[in-house]
């Protein structure tokens, strides 16, 4: 999610064009991008139900997309692009279902300061051990 | 004709998109204060205009969820880090990755024992196994556990903005702190919330965080379905 960092020397890359060229040029591979991203997600969802496997179809469909960058040994453009331009409009996406909350207001009611220290607290060795694997590795 | 408007789901986009531009206004005054991204003030936002407006829940998802739709292309999408990733750690690989499967499966198992001992509902139990992922992950394997996303989406924003408040100090206090650990225990432990305070922290601590961060959801999403 921070990986927009190549968004910035593509961006060098065409700034001899005109603006308008530019736009024109980064919208219509950043909809081709989306186009594939969904074509992936179709497939995630049949493979999903044609061997009915739990795993999310999404999921499946981004495992799909990692094999056929593994098998090409390279990034193809256009769906990095429709990827750096959705990645930051993440938490807009977010909002409608955290406010699927206030369904389950008596869940929080009831149980919210339990669910605030079993979070912080089981934050704790997990933070630990890996550093504690990590320290342990490097030696 | 004003309760009809509020019967649209057109209506409700908008709110939700006025929601989040308000939200990322009032984090940029705030020097982009980690407690309080634009995911938590747009909540806010549209949960008061829902109550003032007496609005249920069921007429609101028409027209958010043309919205949280595009969770799942952005999950698909994450397969470039994850390249990225693979490509970068390859010499450090099996310590990595022993410790992200050990890290993130402690925290995941710890929190699903407490839950289950101390409140027993099983939704929640289930739903708190998601706890450690990205919440687009995490939304997808509680609809796919049948645990609760919303739920699931609360319980990863308070596990990220606590993880990114204590996790630097806990390894600074117990001597373990180091680009590599502090940012990958945040990338495990406190997801996207967790990277951002890496990118403060420093580029190299960030780097680790995200890598972190992508492979505990890739490895959780595939394998936490399986055991619910």
């Amino acid at each position: 999610m921070v990986d927009t960092l190549d968004l910035g020397s593509s961006a060098v890359r065409c700034e001899s064009s005109s603006l308008s060229f530019r736009t024109k040029i980064k919208n219509e591979n950043m909809l081709a991008g989306l186009f594939a991203l969904l074509v992936f997600l179709i497939l995630g969802e049949a493979i999903q139900s044609w061997i009915a496997i739990p795993v999310p179809s999404s999921i499946i469909g981004m495992i799909l997309l990692l094999i056929m960058i593994i098998l090409r040994n390279k990034i193809p453009k256009n769906i990095e692009s429709a990827a750096n331009k959705l990645a930051p409009l993440l938490p807009l996406f977010i909002i409608p279902i955290s406010v699927g909350l206030i369904t389950q207001a008596e869940v929080v009611e009831q149980y919210g300061f339990k669910l605030l220290i079993i979070l912080t607290l089981s934050l704790i060795p997990g933070a630990l051990i890996t550093a504690l694997i990590l320290k342990w590795g490097n030696k | 004709m004003f309760d009809d408007l509020l019967q649209l789901p057109m209506t409700w986009l908008t709110v939700t998109l006025g929601a989040y531009l308000l939200g990322l206004k009032l984090y940029q005054q705030l020097n982009n204060a980690s407690w309080f991204p634009p995911v938590l003030s747009g909540f806010i936002l549209v949960t008061l205009a829902l109550w003032l407006t007496n609005t249920p829940y069921a007429v609101y998802k028409q027209g958010g969820q043309l919205l949280s739709f595009f969770l799942a292309p952005v999950v698909v999408g994450l397969a470039i880090p994850l390249f990225y990733h693979f490509h970068n750690m390859r010499k450090q690989f099996i310590r990595i990755f022993i410790a992200i499967i050990v890290g993130s499966f402690t925290t995941v198992i710890v929190a699903i024992l407490l839950t289950h001992y101390w409140i027993g509902i099983d939704t929640i139990t289930t739903t708190m196994a998601s706890k450690s992922v990205t919440t687009p992950v995490a939304v997808a394997i509680a609809e796919q556990t049948s645990g609760i996303p919303a739920l699931a989406a609360a319980f990863v924003m308070v596990t990220g903005i606590i993880g990114a408040a204590i996790i630097p100090s806990l390894l600074k206090l117990t001597q373990l702190d180091s680009p590599q650990t502090t940012g990958m225990a945040l990338g495990i432990c406190a997801h996207a919330i967790g990277t951002s305070r890496a990118l403060e922290l420093g580029q190299e601590y960030s780097a680790y965080s995200a890598m972190a961060m992508t492979l505990t959801a890739a490895l959780h999403a595939i394998v936490l379905p399986w055991l619910f």
